[in-house]
């Protein structure tokens, strides 16, 4: 697109190129003018205004800043102004202390200056972001939607593996039951149900989720549940046909409401399947739910 | 199986200075005393803080030591036990091929 730009003014042209970025004054953005035989270098000042004196005709001129970049095609006719967009988003990153981080599209990727945590990390495109967060050989990423300029989000990567969340096995698992009892869980009111009551028989019920996983890079196994009186287990354990465990926490004769409930495995160093078994005794009415399945690191 | 816990919750099959609590489990049924000793048992009502401060409560078993050493010494314990039990069959063949009798008939 060749813009015309007219006006009145002495021979060479006095051209202003006026740089926002991300919707603000684009000040200390680099502007190049060329018309194929001359070229003028600029930096924007504080109010993002960058003075050139031109001759007459098609200037191409590009200004970039931080990655951001846009060129526009200008027929010089008069002193004039001409106005570039830079785009530029926000996306506010939080992320565990220590790690490092970055931001990428698949084209450009930032790194953060920091292993602060905090990372307010300036993309130059809209666009799917990924934000990942690295420990030696541990990676956990998140992704950010822009499609927006002066858009601003926020990211909080946590250095976990979801197994079970709102409602769904995520990340690929899925719920195996493990023996041919009474009851078994399934998804109901957006959890992991099983519902006891009014049956004249003991319940056992027992969940194996698949498919194993390596527990190497965690130390916290997580369970959120609610359960009845009877008697629990949940852990980690090698097969998926029994309920054996390599590590697990147990109770018996008391009910909970919707509770934490932490297993460490931060040394058992091998594929686990993940599992949680019960016991009611006949008429117990008890509902057991789980909300959450995750491993922490 | 009675086995021993220290006051950091850590197994022992063993309390020659009286020190230790005593703990029942069916747990490590068939486990020796190397893998045992690489676990932890935190007692229903009890609590143990990790290092980096995270706190579990108990009932919970779980390795201190990586269990991949656990693993290990406990197939070499069953491989000493196998080991064991087939010169005992040996022995036992001999001897009967002592009276004549073929053990294989």
């Amino acid at each position: 697109m060749i813009i015309n730009m007219s006006g009145g003014g002495a021979p060479g042209k006095i051209v202003t190129v006026h740089v926002t970025y991300g919707g603000t004054v684009g000040s200390g953005a680099n502007v190049v003018c060329t018309n194929g035989k001359k070229t003028f270098n600029g930096i924007t000042d504080s109010a993002g205004n960058a003075p050139f004196k031109l001759t007459k005709g098609i200037w191409t001129i590009t200004a970039d800043k931080n990655g951001s970049t846009s060129t526009v095609n200008a027929e010089v006719t008069g002193d004039c102004t001409v106005d570039i967009s830079l785009f530029a988003a926000t996306i506010n990153v939080t992320y565990p202390a220590g790690y490092t981080c970055t931001a990428t599209n698949g084209t450009t990727t930032l790194t953060a200056p920091d292993a602060s945590g905090k990372w307010k990390c300036v993309v130059p495109n809209a666009g799917t972001w990924t934000l990942t967060a690295k420990d030696g050989s541990y990676s956990v990423s998140k992704s950010a939607s822009i499609t927006k300029n002066n858009q601003n989000t926020s990211v909080t990567i946590v250095a976990e593996l979801v197994i079970f969340r709102n409602g769904a096995f995520q990340n690929g698992f899925s719920n195996n039951k493990i023996d041919s009892s009474h009851a078994a869980f399934s998804l109901a009111d957006g959890n992991l149900v099983v519902k006891c009551g009014g049956v004249s028989w003991a319940i056992n019920y027992s969940l194996c989720v698949k498919p194993n996983v390596d527990i190497t890079p965690y130390s916290t196994l997580k369970f959120v549940a609610s359960t009845g009186g009877g008697n629990y287990s949940m852990g980690a354990g090698d097969s998926s046909t029994d309920t054996n465990y390599t590590a697990k926490l147990s109770y018996s004769g008391k009910g909970y409401s919707k509770t934490t409930f932490n297993v460490d495995v931060g040394s058992v160093n091998k594929k686990q399947y993940i599992k949680f078994k019960g016991y009611e005794g006949p008429g117990s009415g008890a509902v057991i739910t789980i909300y959450e399945i995750v491993l922490l690191r | 199986m009675q086995l021993y816990i220290d006051t950091d919750f850590k197994c022992h099959v063993s309390n020659p200075d009286g020190v230790y609590t005593s703990v029942e489990t069916d747990f490590f049924d068939g486990k020796c005393q190397a893998y045992i000793e690489g676990y932890r048992f935190i007692p229903s009502g009890e609590s143990w803080t990790r290092p980096d401060g995270e706190v579990f409560h108990g009932e919970m078993i779980t390795p201190w030591k990586d269990w991949n050493e656990l693993d290990e010494a406990q197939r070499e314990y069953e491989r000493e036990q196998y080991d064991a039990i087939e010169a005992e069959l040996a022995d036992a063949k001999a001897a009967l091929e002592l009276f004549g009798v073929n053990a294989d008939e």
